[in-house]
This record gives structure tokens, sequence and C-alpha cells, in this order.
């Protein structure tokens, strides 16, 4: 006889429906899967000889083929097995194929006939949704991650007599949801506090300004000067996930097989990888597109610390992925597209040795060293980076004294100025450092005093006309924390020292006399 | 530009330079022989230099400009290319002396201030065109820095920095060596720190090598403390005018005044031209005197 079943293959981020067909011919027994079956897939016919025997089921006697359609599509994972092993079943009359309709089944087999956790479920579930279709069996263990979808039935399996039950009418699974569990520490730093760190607040308030607005940072500072203490306390004072958020970073969690047992991405992930990694491991990709590190860090902090010890050709191919969000692969014709939504924080040391500019150290780099440090830092780093700021090393009196701003503090200016952003622009993801020119002139219109001011700005701090549009874009944020529906000069004004050349490469003109 | 040359025994040869132990034979020159003849003022100083350093290389290369002096430097990264830099800015002139062919620019990234200062001023060298720079022809160079100069102001030293080679030149040449003072502590100000100990003139403001060679000095008329300030700024002023430079944080910590009021203000000053900043630190701009 000939079945189908429903099942479906993860294609990046998405996955594809695929039908498992089913026949068995009369002749020596042979069992033979078609259609792109990779080496995962096939291995599934031991998996589920044996675990058709653990359940009392017999294996059909013939020759039995199998094709996942479509055919020209590869397949690859060991969540076919329920899937094929129902199809079997069907085709050898052990259950009715009719009652396999409209139903998509996941899952790997145990060789005792358990129905195991797989990975990419969540995202597996998400694009079946997404394709309409209705019913979705699936592990149970991968329950509490699916049930974040609204609009697609869920049933739990936990062995493959369940579900023969199920489809042989004796016994119904119930449809059901699961409340996911937090997740685990090691991916979210744990909740710090800006408390905690002393003689910085000139750099708390960037991160705040750079916080509330999108505004991707850059920190340079020495070895002692505290960039990673700050960059990992940027989480507590991010405002919690949205819905559509959670589902989003749980999807490229799932679809990159990082997802845990009963875990969501329910708190904004940092991900902080090291100078060595691959562009594959950072941006994603290779052979069978998967996630990288920037789309790890969607709805969350990327992390890039010694962003100048990082290969030239890895930083430079962030260029794309930070100005359109999303980041593309092509392999053979067909186009994967992941997500890459995240808040950039970079930090550098000033040179090679990272005591340039220290008065209580000596800067042991060369005249070359520095230069060729410096062309690094610039380029396509700098210009990525909405605001710069140059930290001071903390002398021992410093990091003795009283704390200063805390998170709560901070939390509450930039839920307020996002506020403000979402009345704006309609929506909560996008930020004023996502403005396009036109929007600049419709929210931050240069007129009258600020007209002025920004003239004396760019010819006196040598300000060039792209570095004007991240003024105003960061000068709006800083009116937003304050509440202020115009942007004014005052906000410029400190805008402006957050596109501080710290290194000097413009030309700047004496200062004249400004009459404000 | 092509490379011309002069010799000893041609008019254009700086008579200065004819004075010193061992002159050069040939000169090799791109630019106007003639800007020789005005008052020459040499700045050096070390290449790892420290913000302070900068600023003070920057108000004498402005102050040279509006003295109408000469500034003799040569190209080197820190103090020597910043005093250049800023003394070019002001519209005043320049002469390089490179310890190279002029036709290689070393270092490299300073080769479009090479050609502003050929454009406008003198580029010099004894080395013919093709001539690699070598680690040896640096501190013969010197001699000729010096050699041209009526006096030379050494801005920032650390002990084996090569600006005090230049200095011991003009001493054995009887030019006149002034040396900036620096900070007990810091370690880019121990070899200006000893020439001051072992007789070189003190720079105690901006205009002295100037007075000291009997350059008529600059009467500032855009002077800060004709400005308005409000009461913020001056705040700030202050607070600039006890510590010499301050960090942001270091502003925000004296006054207890949030960052974001702080910061605005250094904006507004810098664009009155009271202060300056540079490598993230806040100076008093220095124009008196």
């Amino acid at each position: 006889m000939f079945a189908e079943v429903m099942t479906a293959v993860l294609h990046g981020m998405e996955a594809i429906p695929v039908t498992v067909e089913t026949t068995i011919d009369k002749g020596l027994p042979m069992f033979q899967i078609v259609g792109l079956a990779d080496k995962s897939v096939n291995e599934a016919k031991e998996r589920i000889r044996s675990a058709l025997h653990f359940s009392g089921l017999e294996f059909p006697m013939g020759r039995i083929t199998v094709n996942m359609a479509p055919a020209g599509i590869w397949k690859r994972g060991s969540h076919f097995d329920a899937a094929i092993a129902l199809s079997i079943l069907a085709s050898s009359g052990q259950i009715e194929p009719n009652k396999l309709f409209g139903c998509c089944i996941i899952g790997e087999l145990s060789l005792d006939g358990r129905v195991k956790q797989v990975g990419g479920a969540l995202a597996i579930a998400a694009s079946m949704e997404k394709y309409g279709i209705k019913k979705l069996f699936l592990p149970e263990d991968n329950l509490a991650q699916a049930s974040l979808l609204n609009q697609i039935t869920l049933f739990p399996a936990s062995s493959l007599s369940q579900l023969v039950l199920h489809f042989s009418g004796m016994q119904k699974i119930l449809p059901q949801k699961k409340a996911y569990v937090p997740v685990r520490k090691e991916i979210v730093c744990e909740k710090k506090d800006f408390r905690d760190v002393r003689g910085q607040e000139t750099a708390k308030r960037a991160i705040l300004v750079a916080a509330a607005g999108g505004h991707g940072i850059f920190m340079i500072g020495n070895p002692s000067a505290g960039k990673t203490m700050l960059a990992e306390r940027i989480p507590s004072i991010l405002p919690p996930m949205t819905e559509k958020e959670i589902l989003r970073a749980s999807i490229i969690w799932s679809a990159a097989g990082k997802l845990g047992l009963n875990q969501v991405i329910s708190e904004r992930p940092v991900r902080a990888p090291g100078t060595n990694s691959t562009a594959a491991a950072l941006l994603g990709g290779g052979l069978h597109p998967m996630p990288g590190e920037i789309s790890l860090a969607d709805s969350g902090v990327l992390f890039l610390d010694e962003v100048c010890e990082f290969s030239g050709r890895v930083l430079d191919s962030l260029r794309t992925p930070l100005e359109r969000k999303e980041i593309e692969f092509v392999r053979y014709g067909e186009t994967y597209r992941f997500p890459a939504r995240f808040f950039s924080v970079f930090a550098s040391n000033p040179c090679k040795c990272g005591y340039y500019g220290d008065p209580n150290h000596v800067c042991t780099c060369t005249d070359g060293e520095l230069a060729h440090y410096r062309a690094k830092i610039s380029g396509a780093i700098l210009d990525r980076m909405d605001i710069t700021i140059s930290l001071p090393p903390v002398s021992y009196d410093k990091w003795h004294e009283k704390p200063g701003l805390g998170s709560d503090e901070m939390k509450k200016l930039l839920l307020a100025a996002r506020a403000m952003q979402e009345k704006r622009f309609h929506m909560k993801e996008y930020l004023n450092g996502d403005m396009s020119d036109e929007e600049l002139d419709r929210y931050v219109p240069i007129e009258g005093e600020t007209d002025g001011f920004l003239r004396n700005a760019y010819q006196i701090m040598g300000l060039d006309p792209r570095g004007i549009q991240k003024v105003r874009k960061i000068a709006r944020t800083i009116a937003d924390l304050e509440g202020s529906d115009d942007v004014k000069i005052g906000h410029f004004a400190e805008a402006v020292r957050y596109r501080e050349d710290i290194f000097e490469r413009s030309k700047r003109k004496e200062a004249g006399r400004f009459e404000i | 530009m092509k490379t011309e040359m002069v010799r000893f025994k041609d008019s254009g040869y700086p008579e200065l330079l004819k004075e010193i132990q061992d002159p050069p034979k040939t000169l090799y020159y791109r630019g106007n022989l003639l800007v020789l003849q005005g008052h020459t003022l040499a700045v050096v100083g070390s290449r790892k230099c420290t913000p302070y350093g900068l600023r003070i290389a920057r108000a004498i290369g402005k102050r040279a400009a509006l003295n109408h002096t000469v500034l003799v430097s040569g190209l080197a990264r820190g103090i020597d290319s910043c005093a250049q830099k800023a003394c070019l800015d002001a519209g005043g002139t320049v002469i390089s002396v490179m310890g190279n062919g002029l036709d290689c620019c070393y270092p490299k990234e300073h080769s479009s201030l090479m050609a502003e200062i050929a454009r406008t001023g003198l580029l010099l060298s004894e080395y013919p065109d093709g001539t690699e720079p070598r680690r040896y022809m640096f501190p013969r160079r010197n001699r000729i820095i010096s050699g041209i100069s009526k006096g030379v102001v050494v801005v920032e030293a650390g002990f084996h920095s090569g600006a005090l080679k230049t200095a011991e030149f003009a001493a054995e040449q009887g030019r006149s060596v002034f040396a900036v003072p620096g900070n007990i502590g810091s370690e880019q100000s121990l070899g200006t720190n000893k020439l001051i100990q072992d007789g070189a003139e003190i720079v105690t403001v901006i205009g002295d090598p100037f007075s000291a060679l009997g350059i008529t000095s600059f009467d500032d008329r855009n002077s800060a403390s004709e400005q308005t300030f409000s009461a913020m700024e001056r705040k700030i002023l202050f607070l600039l005018r006890d510590r010499g430079e301050m960090l942001p944080e270091d502003i925000v910590e004296s006054t207890n005044i949030s960052p974001e009021t702080i910061l605005q203000t250094i904006t507004i000053l810098e664009l009155k031209g009271a202060v300056y900043t540079s490598s993230g630190r806040v100076f008093l701009n220095l124009m008196q005197g």
C-alpha cells in the first residue's frame, strides 16, 4: 500500500514540509530511502527496525521503498525517524493511512521505541505554522519551546507506541502546551549592576545614551579601565524582551541547535566571541548555513572585546549585517537569511601594549606598531559605531570611592526614552539609531540656532557630513532621555562629544569667537 | 616638484649653517630657499609624546606663525609634525629637514604635510634623491635642524629621545636652547627637565623663546579672557587653570555635576576657543604670554 506522512526539513532558519512516501512490494527484504537523504537519515533504518520490535510491532518483510519528497532537497537530521516509522506502519496496514492526513510529525527514535528530543524543533514548528499546518506531533521534551507558537496545535509524544495508539484511534494524545523554564545562566551573564563600576560616570552616561537609542558604542581604554565590566552590565538596563523578540531569538537558537531542554531565549543574550573566531563562527554560514554569533546575539548584545585583534576581513564582513540587521548566504542557488538585530559594543586598547596616553605607564609601542594599530581601528569599525568614548584609567582612589549611577536609575531613564521612540516610530524595535536621512530631517530638523551650532562644529571640530548625521541621531536620543520633544543646542553639544576623534585623524582649525 | 641643489659656495646656502662644524657640502631642497633668511626657530621633541607635549607643540607652532617666525623641524611623528601642522594651519612658514632623499617620504603618513611644506616653505636634505632613510642619518640630520636655526625649543623628550641630540648640537653650535618643563612624574619629560637642570633656558609661557630671541611678541587680541562665560563654564575653566589638563571624568568628580552637563559645557567652551580637547582630555587654550 502506498502511504504518505508529512514531516519537515530544516533549511537555515526555516523548514520546508517534507512528504515521506512509502511503498512495500513483494520480494526479497530490502529497505531503501531515497530523496537526497544523507547519512544521518539513512541510519534511521536501524533505529526504526529496533524501535518497531521493542514496541511490539511488526517490521514488514518485503521491498520497502521510502521516498522523501521534494526529492531535490537535501534531507539532513535525525528527526525524520518517527515519520518514516509511521509511514512504514501505514504502508503495511498496521495503522490506517488516512488518519495521518494534515499532521506533521517530527521525532528521533531510540532503539527501544522512545521518541527523543530533536534540535531545531521550534524553528520547524514556526515554519509549519506559517505554511498553515494545523497539527504537529513532536517529542515531549520539545513541547515547551514550541509552546511559544499560537496558531499550531501541539501533540507531545514520548514513544512510538503512543503514536501508534493515537493513529489507530485507540488512545488519543491530547493537545498540550507547556511553560518554558528561564534560560540557563551561561547563555546570559548574571544580572550585574552598574553601581559596581566606580569612577566611570561619563562612560555610564555614554552607554545609557547608546543603549537608549540603539547607537553602536566603541570604547577605547587601557586594560584596567573596566571595559568588560561595563559591557556585561548592559543587559541590566535594557527593557524585557517582547514576545516577538523572544520568538525570533528562540527560533534562531533552535535552528542553531542550541536550545536546551524546555528552554527559550527569554533574557537578552550577550555574545562575546573571542578574537580568533572564524568568519563562519562569527557571521554564520558553513556548507549548510547555520546562524553565527551575530544572529545568536539577536535582540541582545554583541560584545567584541579587543576588536583590533580580529582579522581585518572578518571585521569588514560585519559591515553589511550591521547596516541591514540581517545576513544572507547563498548555497547552490538557495538563499538563507538570518536576522542579526543586535546592539553593538566594541572595545579596544588605545594601542598594542595598551598604555598609550596613560600617565602612569610607559607606552612600549614602536611608531610602526602604533600606526598599524590605529589603522585597524579606523575605517570599517569607527564608521559603523555611532558613539566613541575613551575610558580613563581608574586610579586606586577612584576605585575605592562611593558608587555612582546604578542600573535602576539608568533603566528608568532608558525606558522613558524608549517610550518616546515608540510613540515616534509606532514600532517597538525601531530606534533613533535606525533613522533614515528623511526621518532625521523630520524628527531632528536643523534650523535657527542649531544650524549655527552645527556649522561651527563642522568647521572647528572637524566633523564631516556623515558625522553630522550621527550627531543628530544621538542628540535626538539625548533629548528623549530628558523627556524633551525638541532637540536643543545642549543636546547637540553633548552628542558632539561622542564623535570625538580620539586619534586626531581629522584636521582641526583653531576655534574662533562663537557667540551662542 | 623637482629637487634643486645648492652647494656650500653658492649664494643661496644658509649663512647660519656655514658656521657649524662639518656643514654639508651640498644641500638638496624643494621649495623656496629664501625662507632661510627669516627668523628661524627649531621646535623638536620625542615621537612618543603625551597630550601635554602635543598641546605645547601646537601652541608654539601657531605662535611662530603669528610672530612671522619660520618654524624648523623634522617630519617625525609626535612633536615635530604637530608643531609643523599647527604652524601651517595658522598661515605660517615651515622648513622641514629630512634624513632621506626628498623624493622619498618618511614617514609615509606625512606625505600631504610634506607636500604642503614644499609648496609654501622649504624641504631640506643633505642626501640626494633616491636615498632611503636609514637610522644613522637622523642624528646627522639633527645638526642641520639646529644649524639653520637661531634657537631650538625642546618641547618634550624622554631620557633617550633623539631631540636631546639636537639640543646637544645646538649647544655646540652656540644656539640658544629652550626646554619646556614637565611634571616630575612624567617619563616623557625626564629629558627636557634634565636639559633645564644642565642650563637650557626654561619656557614658562609660550612667548619665552620668541622674546629671548628678540622677536616681537604677539598681542593676542582674541584672548579667551575677553569672552563672557556662564557660571558653569567658568567653573570648569577655573578647574582647568589649576590642574592644566583634565579628563571629563575628573571634572565630573570634582564638581559633582552630571556627566551630560559637563560634556555639553566642554563642547561650548571648545567652540568658544577657550579650551581644547585631545585624546579625550580637556586643556585650557594656551594663548597667553
